[in-house]
């Protein structure tokens, strides 16, 4: 457990993420690795639409549709959510209100 | 009667009406009669400027100001080809220019809203405001006519637009009414695009023909929440739908048992499934999800068809339900159909009604019995003139017969044979991948593969079917000798590359110059590569499968 130096809102978003992808690839999420590419495990571009709308459900942010594609594995993604919201509480993100 | 236009203008009301859902939910609304008032407005607004039988480009987001755009061009006299509207990036900028190059189109039409960033095109904006429609007089139109073309074939540097005329429109919407028996459609509901032939005909014509009420929504508030197509059918108590199998699987899969509570599906009498491989599964699955809210069993019609036939080929009628059969896989691969209890299960796609079709050898081109598969062949007045500008082509694939003499039989370049009176469709001579009712061409996925890697040779990519009875994209990439560095950076490369641009995961397979097979006239020969690759006997010097498919090809091994 040496490899997961974040245990904060970080692991919580890593968490999450898995257990989303795993559900759309009809997989155990204890298969999924957070630093595999997810095309590798044929997540496909439905797949990854309705990531994003899971983000913004559930995590309260707009992305951009390639989120998938420009932040290839679950670790990634994760790094870039934990961005965008801490760029939020500052008052310095990016203009995702609508 | 003969156009369709004529057809349609006969059946004009304020009683009609089409409804685009937004992504918000709300509505927007125009009755047939001011379709028809708009439409006239635009056809005058193309005629002066001198645009009369020549093609124009209709690039629109899903929405009313397509179909007036297209039906301007149906009253004009212009020959309208729908097409996606381009994401940033030059692939996407590419296809329009290969496709206005290819079909002779000078203008692009366009929404307000996207006039400025299709600027590159020198996209207009309609404006029927500035005309008169009652200065509108109807240009001389015959069967012959031709009323739009469809650009679902052919790659994105070789497209291939399919001529359908008011005559083949006016036969294959007669077919869709005769699906219907004794119970007309009276309002239809979905969200398929309307570039794309299932929805531009399937939904969108389908309802000015038959004078039916359509609601529909953009396929990505569908693919992003799948419950609002249901919801659709639900609150507009829609009676007809249609879509691709992936879209029935897709709600069984993501509508969650708190949404089902609030769905009525009941008023549905026909829910059609096309455009790509039908699964049994899919079909038994959503039955057993949505039956709680209404769905029955009988509302589902199967059927076979292609944009080359207007779209519908077969389709089984209201009222009949699902037929599956199970066959020895075995004999299927060897193109027999033998039926097999525990066999691989397939959907009958309906009889044969209002077109000749015959099964043929695909490469004696003799007919064949019942039970043995082969090519398609379809005649009669759904089939579409043919190819623009590609004489020789449309030779090819629409004039086929029994010798070189002019044929009257469309090749459809899928395989299937006929039994106890209904068409089973197995597979496909054609090179075309299709991954959840979207036409992939190799062509395209090769060009991107090739990009992302210098010291790429030749490429082939296919589809092959996973267990699930999914398609899966493959593609087989030579190496040239010397080539620097790592081969699995190269093979990450070229797949990031593929999957960002297509959107599709997919199985790479690196080979040694050489093992990529062409003909000795320079054609590549996919269907063989594919062969090699599904029994084992290519040597990869790097391969990354999905997982899906290496339990495949063991159980080939």
């Amino acid at each position: 457990m040496t490899a997961v130096p974040d245990p904060g809102p970080h692991a919580d978003l890593r968490r999450w993420l898995i257990e989303r992808v795993a559900v759309y690839l009809r997989r155990p999420p204890a298969e999924i690795d957070p630093t595999v590419k997810l095309r590798a495990y044929g997540l496909d571009s439905i797949h990854a639409l309705s990531l994003c709308v899971d983000v913004e459900e559930a995590v309260g942010l707009l992305v951009e549709p390639t989120l998938a594609w420009d932040h290839p594995t679950i670790d990634d993604i994760a790094a870039h959510l934990a961005d965008l919201l801490s760029g939020d509480r500052t008052g310095q993100g990016p203009a995702d209100t609508d | 009667m003969t156009d369709f236009v004529t057809h349609v203008r006969a059946r004009l009301g304020d009683d009609r009406e089409f409804v685009f859902v937004r992504d918000d939910g709300s509505p927007a609304r125009l009755t047939f009669a001011e379709l028809d008032r708009r439409a006239r407005a635009t056809a005058v607004w193309l005629a002066g400027r001198g645009l009369t039988d020549q093609p124009v480009l209709l690039l629109y987001p899903a929405g009313l100001e397509f179909t007036v755009a297209f039906l301007g061009c149906l009253y004009a006299r212009v020959p309208a080809i729908p097409a996606p509207l381009p994401d940033a990036g030059a692939p996407h900028a590419n296809r329009v220019r290969a496709l206005m190059r290819d079909a002779g189109a000078r203008l692009v039409l366009t929404d307000s809203a996207h006039a400025a960033e299709l600027s590159g095109f020198s996209a207009c904006v309609a404006d029927p405001a500035v005309a008169d429609p009652d200065a509108w007089t109807p240009p001389a139109m015959t069967a012959g006519t031709i009323a739009y073309l469809q650009y679902t074939s052919g790659s994105t540097s070789d497209p291939r637009g399919v001529e359908v005329s008011h005559g083949n429109l006016l036969h294959n919407l007669e077919l869709f009414r005769l699906l219907a028996r004794n119970t007309p459609v009276r309002r239809l509901a979905g969200w398929l695009p309307h570039y794309h032939d299932m929805g531009l005909v399937g939904l969108q014509l389908q309802a000015l023909h038959a004078g039916a009420d359509l609601v529909f929504m953009s396929p990505a508030a569908f693919v992003a929440r799948p419950v609002r197509w249901l919801e659709l059918i639900s609150r507009y108590s829609a009676d007809w739908t249609v879509s691709p199998d992936f879209g029935y699987a897709w709600c069984t899969r993501r509508v969650t048992d708190e949404q089902l509570a609030g769905l009525d599906l009941s008023t549905l009498t026909m829910a059609l499934s096309g455009a790509e491989p039908i699964r049994a599964g899919t079909l038994a699955e959503f039955e057993r999800r949505f039956a709680p809210a209404g769905f029955r069993p009988t509302t589902w019609n199967p059927g076979y068809g292609l944009a080359e036939c207007t779209l519908m080929v077969t389709c089984v009628p209201q009222g009949q339900g699902v037929t599956v059969r199970r066959f020895d896989p075995s004999a299927l691969e060897r193109h027999r159909a033998v039926p097999l209890p525990e066999g691989t299960p397939l959907v009958a796609c309906g009889p044969v009604s209002g077109l000749d079709l015959r099964i043929v050898d695909p490469d004696g081109f003799r007919p064949l019995a019942d039970g043995e598969i082969g090519e398609i062949w379809v005649s009669g007045p759904s089939v579409a003139l043919g190819y623009r500008g590609r004489p020789a082509e449309t030779r090819a694939t629409f004039r086929a017969g029994d010798s070189a003499q002019h044929g009257r039989w469309l090749r459809t370049g899928d395989l299937g044979f006929l039994l106890d009176g209904q068409l089973y469709v197995t597979g496909r001579i054609k090179d075309v991948i299709i991954i959840n009712g979207r036409n992939l061409y190799p062509q395209d996925l090769e060009e991107a593969a090739a990009r992302a890697n210098p010291a790429a040779g030749r490429s082939a990519a296919f589809g092959v079917r996973r267990g699930d009875g999914g398609e899966h994209v493959v593609l087989v990439q030579e190496i040239r000798r010397g080539q620097p560095g790592d081969l699995g950076e190269t093979a990450d490369r070229v797949m990031d590359q593929v999957t960002r641009e297509f959107g599709v995961p997919l199985s790479l397979m690196l080979v040694a110059r050489g093992a990529v097979r062409q003909t000795t006239s320079g054609k590549l020969r996919r269907r063989h590569m594919r062969e090699l690759f599904l029994s084992g006997t290519l040597t990869p010097l790097y391969a990354e499968l999905e997982p899906a498919l290496n339990d495949l090809l063991e159980t080939v091994a």
